[in-house]
């Protein structure tokens, strides 16, 4: 699944994220659990465009899919800079990339190409616990995930 | 296996040159205008609209969904802009409301009302522009 993918692909490069973690700096492929701590990271998938397909036999799976996921980090009041900047970072590390990602589960999954939506990330809000949020969103052409 | 076409479109090429180029700003502001009217309707569908059980405490639903507009074409040289959106009195939240996916929404309703009606509708937009210039 694309998000489980983008969450272990984040989680490699070098942003200090961990696939999972509850004390600090989790990323996860679900909007935030419970348990997720002040500082976290999740990667939410939304409706995308028409997939691409071609001539085929019956029920063959499209040849590439033309999906959207947002990138949503939240942090303590005190660390929005460090939000912010770990936005930037994860933009830096998804915009202009191709490559093939393997997701928590197994397979591989091939990604054309990732870009922004927007061309930097963004304030989102600041919830009933003062937290802050920056958030961007991105499209992937990418081949149907296993 | 190959196969070759030729198609001649030198009728199609003299018959928009025949309309001239007032007709054709007129077909493209028609179109336009009609696909961002498409474009809102699907979104009025969708927009969360606040209120009890999910929103109890909005002291006025429907805010959002009632500043949705779309302005009249304008023409910046030789672009057309057609401008769709919600704000107005919602102007604080329209985009939390778009943007942000971990919000509950009664059935129906969602974020990204916006964008998702966009990029469905996307498709008919040249056809809109071609039938709009057809009517002159």
């Amino acid at each position: 699944m694309l998000a489980d993918e983008i969450a272990q692909y984040l989680a490699g490069a070098g942003l200090g994220l961990v696939v999972g973690a509850t004390s600090a700096n989790g990323i996860f492929a679900v909007p935030f659990p419970i348990q997720a701590g002040d500082a976290a990271t999740c990667v939410i998938e939304y409706p995308g465009l028409k997939p691409v397909r071609a001539m085929g036999p019956n029920l063959q799976p499209p040849i590439f899919e033309a999906a959207k996921f947002q990138v949503l980090s939240r942090d303590t009041p005190d660390n929005a800079q460090t939000c912010r900047r770990l936005q930037q970072s994860i933009w830096a590390a998804l915009c202009h990339l191709s490559t093939t990602l393997v997701g928590s589960t197994g397979g591989s999954t091939y990604y054309g190409y990732i870009d922004g939506i927007q061309s930097a990330p963004f304030f989102l809000k600041q919830d009933d616990s003062a937290r802050v949020y920056y958030v961007c969103n991105y499209m992937a052409w990418k081949a149907p995930s296993p | 296996m190959q196969a070759n076409f030729e198609l001649d479109i030198s009728p199609l090429v003299a018959w928009f040159e025949s309309l001239g180029p007032a007709a054709m700003r007129r077909g493209v502001e028609k179109g336009l205008y009609r696909h961002n009217l498409a474009v809102m309707a699907k979104s009025q569908a969708i927009v969360p609209i606040g209120g009890p059980p999910t929103s109890p405490n909005d002291p006025a639903p429907g805010t959002l969904r009632e500043s949705g507009t779309v302005l009249l074409p304008m023409w910046r040289d030789n672009t057309c802009e057609c401008v769709l959106g919600y704000g107005g009195a919602a102007e604080a939240y329209a985009l939390r409301q778009h943007e942000d996916l971990t919000y509950q929404h009664k059935a129906g309703q969602q974020a990204k009302y916006l964008e998702q009606p966009f990029d469905e509708e996307a498709p008919e937009a040249l056809g809109r522009i071609a039938d709009g210039m057809q009517e002159g």
